[in-house]
């Protein structure tokens, strides 16, 4: 019964989601009191309903209730318990079924949250939120439906792909959820605005946190999948380029424009439109990236639907929703009254320069991404843009972005003068200078390394004394800076953890490009292999059987060049229900970088094939991403209200500050 | 029943939650005119928030972050804010007609939401199961046992199939002679799958008949069983030369239409096979098997078997009765399927009752597969097995007919 609950919950949730989205714009347009009561009250409902049936289907997972044809596919009663519960969202129609829970859940914070929002915007958000929701939920109710029945099941399950039976995979779709979907927040405030046709001032207050939230979900998901990739696909590699990452990357790409453009929107009252542009495109990327994964046009772990009407589905979907809505901003963007002007060369200015160059990289990625597609649909031939296309177009980019994200939160409101603020970086220069030439008397190169390593250092002693200099760090004593640090708005730090992290991230990948030695070869167990200075020997292989898998594993024995004694036990694994491989690679980390070992098969002459990689600087990539989530958290956790207010003299403010 | 209930009580929890506001308007009565309360709304709005960032710049100034110079800028600033909504407001509520709040739109949303909500009603109602419970693997702990059982039961069967084999062949070194020994030694081979060692037992029983058609039918289904059902030249010969015999055994028939199958001749193994069914027996239990095969071979082959073959395409029941059948002639195919899944399940509840039926026991599991319930098919074979387990002729029966027909037997 439980299980049949939940399937009337998600039909319940498409006809509420019906009401959700025609409803409270009847009421917002005539003003009517208390229709527009019902409005919060019809989303908070259509998120019960959903996590109704969300916990239904979860329910069925974790009994093994092979009546449900969803579970009976991708289920098996030897699983663990953990991937019994991610199995959940691990095919097509439980993960359509997260991906609304999550909407839905957004769609009732606003409505739960929204009481200080003018009740017809608030109405009108709402409203918005229903339609993506009614879309979706339908979706999954025609074509993708996870309550399906079977009359007589089996006794067991199908099991699950086992690349996806791993922590870290297991986590990655509801970050990633979260932060697609958090978009469709701002979406829906930028459409409510085009409608309502002005920005309240509350307007950019809700925009901004909203994205900062689906910003830092985006960054975990994108870092925890290219993580998993890293270790679970067993070819040491991080990034492919592949359109399911880039997928991912554009709405990050768009999301982080759209987040500094939200800050100019609530500072001073400006850039209006342009940011109600970005919600849509980051908000349109999203839905993009859905499309691209589950409408059969690529083939990937990720890609589980290969149902061509579920495509035209999506695609008709993507459609509406970006059709509808640039159509609206062409229509009525031109009747949003921006405010003040402003010069170029401001903190506003900065941001702006970023955003574009963002944009214009999330341009690139899109173009690199549909144009193989769009090559084969016109005349079947297969290319593949991969890692030299967007080397080539995506760090030229980059580049200027990254030197100016130094220079953006020096800068004040409205007026800069761009001489001063680089006296302020000569600091951030002279170290620049300095990590390149450490950089060339170390390693020697390459050229693109010695780049790299001076624009990380650039940024990251940038970011530093921005906050340093707002602390006054250096020059009043100590106690003051720790007092000041105190006071300092928690969104200043978080903007400083943030771009230091990009600059960790930015070191960790040129310094894993630049220097990553590694060796494959055929060893015989006692036999050693010697990879940059480093002593491989693999000492013994042995099986053993886990609970539904059977596993080789090898213990692979490193001697550093510091004498120090590693060992390491990577692993190929058969997970018996699915008959399908696994490799689980042996990774040691350290603040250096990464020393990586890989077991494969055996040759014919019964040695081991074995991959060892020595990385240098690569957990830095992902150590600066969790860096910039929690700077994201950090400022996520600022509620101020912002004004951004010129001063005449930065010298003159220092001075009135009292001590306290 | 009780799904109904929880369902209703979800309805209306939900209707009576999303209305709640319409209702207690409703009950109050109080009616206030909208239009003063909500022209405003956003002015106030604003005002609040505008209201709230100057009283955040005293806050800041006390903890010392904005500096009194900065504090006044960032005030005007908000001041210069507060102003221009003002003006902007004004402009707009002139243009907006003042809210028709009224009960005419409030009913017709009321209306909507219960339509809406009954639409829902109306979708579940075409799509969802409220019929089929629960079945998770902790209550389904009999099944299993079922199942497991039923494996032990197997693995008995063989040994008791091994230990016949051993005994016969040591009987029959010292009686060569004996025909109907070397006949079931044979079986036995054939029931644990080893055909090929089968093909010498059977050839002995050929030579000891004298070539009787019987036997050569067994020997030919050992050869072809042997060579993976290719049906290669020895055992055409074999067939041929029983079908000149006055063996009635349907194997002949069979194997000799697969043989026109193969050689791509689907025609006349149709015709062949539908000579076969009208020739049979009316309770031969090969019969609904065969009669598939032809459908299956007209159907893909595109070949008009309308009307030629004498017998029901329904399974053979334990008692249709005349009228049953009159009946279902005249029946929708829905409904004939219905009456034929009755008899079936009619048949099996006696055999839970009366299980000494071995002939039941071979229609049920040909019914089942006919039906394409194969994992039934499985079980009703598993349970006959089981039941007969000490007698190892019916054992062997039960095996072949499952082998015959396309069950799995392990």
């Amino acid at each position: 019964m439980i299980v049949e609950i939940g399937h009337y919950a998600l039909i319940l949730s498409l006809v509420i989601g019906l009401a959700q989205a025609t409803l409270p714009f009847l009421a917002a347009s005539r003003r009517d009191p208390v229709l527009l009561a019902v409005a919060p009250r019809l989303a908070i409902t259509c998120f019960a309903l959903v996590a109704t049936s969300f916990l239904a289907l979860t329910y069925a997972y974790v009994a093994s209730d092979f009546s449900v044809l969803n579970v009976l596919s991708n289920s098996h009663t030897s699983k663990p318990m953990i991937y019994k519960i991610t199995g959940v969202w691990a095919n097509h129609e439980g993960s359509m079924l997260l991906w609304v829970l999550i909407l839905t859940l957004f769609g009732g914070a606003v409505a739960a949250f929204g009481r200080n929002l003018p009740p017809p915007l608030l109405a009108r958000v709402i409203g918005v939120m229903g339609l993506i929701g009614v879309g979706f939920i339908l979706f999954i109710v025609l074509t993708s439906n996870p309550f399906e029945r079977v009359i007589n099941p089996p006794l067991d399950g199908e099991g699950m792909n086992p690349l996806l039976q791993d922590p870290g995979i297991a986590i990655h779709p509801p970050f990633l959820y979260l932060g697609y979907v958090g978009f469709s927040v701002a979406f829906a405030f930028a459409v409510a605005a085009l409608i309502e046709g002005r920005v309240d001032p509350a307007w950019a207050r809700w925009v901004r946190p909203w994205t900062l939230a689906a910003w830092v979900f985006l960054t975990a998901g994108i870092g925890l999948g290219s993580w998993w990739a890293y270790y679970e696909l067993g070819w040491g590699g991080w990034w492919f380029w592949d359109p399911v990452e880039n997928a991912s990357f554009m709405p990050w790409l768009a999301g982080t424009a759209l987040l500094h453009s939200a800050i100019v929107v609530e500072k001073r009252d400006a850039l209006k439109s342009w940011t109600i542009f970005l919600a849509i495109l980051a908000f349109s990327f999203s839905l993009l990236g859905t499309f691209l994964v589950r409408s059969g046009a690529l083939t990937s772990v990720h890609a589980f639907a290969t149902d061509p009407t579920r495509g035209v589905f999506i695609l008709f979907l993507l459609f509406i929703t970006v059709g509808g809505s640039l159509c609206l901003y062409a229509w009525r963007a031109p009747s949003l009254k921006g405010g003040g002007l402003f010069q170029p060369i401001s903190r506003e200015g900065a941001l702006v320069f970023n955003n574009v160059l963002l944009s214009i990289a999330a341009a690139m990625v899109l173009l690199g991404t549909l144009y193989p597609l769009l090559l084969e649909t016109l005349n079947g031939e297969k290319i593949s843009v991969g890692a030299p296309f967007f080397n080539s177009t995506f760090v030229p980019i980059m580049t200027p972005v990254i030197i100016a994200m130094a220079f953006g939160p020096l800068m004040p409101w409205k007026r800069a003068d761009l001489l001063g603020v680089f006296n302020k970086l000569k600091i951030a220069l002279a170290a620049t200078v300095v990590i390149v030439l450490i950089t060339m008397w170390l390693s020697g190169g390459p050229a693109f390394a010695l780049f790299g390593m001076g624009l990380a250092a650039w940024l990251f002693v940038g970011s530093i004394l921005e906050w340093a200099g707002r602390i006054k760090l250096m020059r009043e004593p100590l106690g003051v800076s720790l007092r000041r640090m105190r006071n300092l708005p928690r969104s200043a730090h978080g903007t400083m953890l943030a771009h230091a992290g990009v600059a960790i991230v930015v070191a960790g990948i040129t310094g894993s490009q630049a220097w990553t030695n590694e060796a494959v070869q055929s060893l015989a167990v006692g036999e050693s292999a010697h990879v940059a200075d480093h002593t491989f020997t693999l000492s013994d292989i042995r099986e053993y059987q886990g609970p539904n898998f059977v596993a080789r594993q090898a213990t692979v024995t490193i001697t550093t060049p510091g004498e120090r004694t590693l060992v390491l036990t990577p692993e190929k694994r058969v997970y018996t229900v699915e008959g399908m491989p696994t490799t689980e690679a042996g990774i040691h980390s350290s603040f250096t970088g990464d020393i990586y070992a890989v077991i494969g098969d055996q040759d014919e002459s019964g040695k081991w094939i074995t991959r060892f990689y020595v990385k240098p600087m690569i957990p830095w990539m992902w150590a600066g991403g969790l860096i910039m989530v929690f700077g994201g958290l950090m400022s996520l956790s600022d509620r101020r209200y912002r004004i951004g207010a010129p001063t005449s003299s930065p010298k003159a403010a220092a001075k009135a500050v009292p001590a306290e | 029943m009780t799904i109904w209930i929880v369902l209703a009580a979800i309805t209306l929890l939900v209707a009576g939650f999303v209305l709640w506001p319409v209702l207690r308007q409703h009950q109050s009565a109080t009616g206030t005119s909208g239009s003063e309360e909500t022209g405003n709304i956003e002015l106030d709005h604003d005002l609040a928030v505008y209201r709230d960032q100057l009283a955040e710049i005293d806050r800041d100034i006390e903890r010392g972050v904005l500096s009194t110079e900065q504090a006044n800028a960032a005030r005007i600033e908000v001041q210069r804010r507060i102003l221009n909504a003002d003006q902007r407001i004004k402009t707009r509520t002139e243009n907006v007609t003042s809210g028709l709040v009224g009960s005419p739109i409030r009913i017709v949303s009321v209306i909507a939401i219960l339509v809406f909500l009954t639409g829902g009603l109306g979708i579940y109602l075409d799509l969802g199961r409220p019929d089929l419970p629960d079945r998770p693997i902790a209550s389904r702990a009999d099944e299993i046992d079922a199942i497991r059982h039923a494996q032990a039961t197997n693995s008995e069967r063989t040994d008791v199939l091994n230990r016949a084999v051993s005994d016969l062949s040591q009987k029959l070194i010292n009686d060569p002679k004996n025909l109907k020994g070397w006949e079931l030694l044979g079986a036995s081979l054939m029931a644990l799958g080893r055909p090929v060692e089968a093909q010498t037992a059977f050839l002995e029983t050929v030579k000891l008949s004298d070539r009787d058609g019987d036997y050569l039918a067994m020997y030919a289904e050992s050869l072809i069983r042997g060579d993976n059902g290719q049906i290669n030249a020895t055992a055409r010969g074999v067939l041929k030369e029983a079908a000149t015999t006055d063996s009635r055994d349907p194997r002949i028939g069979y194997y000799l239409g697969l043989a026109d199958a193969q050689d791509g001749n689907i025609a006349l193994a149709v015709d062949r096979w539908i000579e076969l069914v009208n020739a049979a027996p009316g309770d031969a239990n090969w019969v609904p098997m065969v009669v598939e095969r032809i459908n299956d071979a007209a159907l893909a082959q595109g070949i008009d078997i309308e009307g030629r073959l004498k017998v029901a395409t329904a399974p053979q029941m334990a008692g249709p009765s005349q009228d049953d059948v009159a009946a279902a002639q005249e029946m929708t195919p829905e409904d004939r399927q219905e009456m034929i899944n009755g008899m079936v399940d009619r048949l099996a509840e006696r055999l839970e009752s009366e299980p000494n039926d071995p002939d039941g026991w071979a229609r049920l599991m040909q019914a089942y597969m006919v039906l394409g319930k194969t994992d039934e098919a499985q079980t009703t074979y598993h349970k006959a097995a089981e039941f007969f387990a000490d007698q190892p002729e019916m054992v062997l029966r039960f095996d072949t007919l499952a082998r015959e027909i396309g069950i799995a037997t392990n």
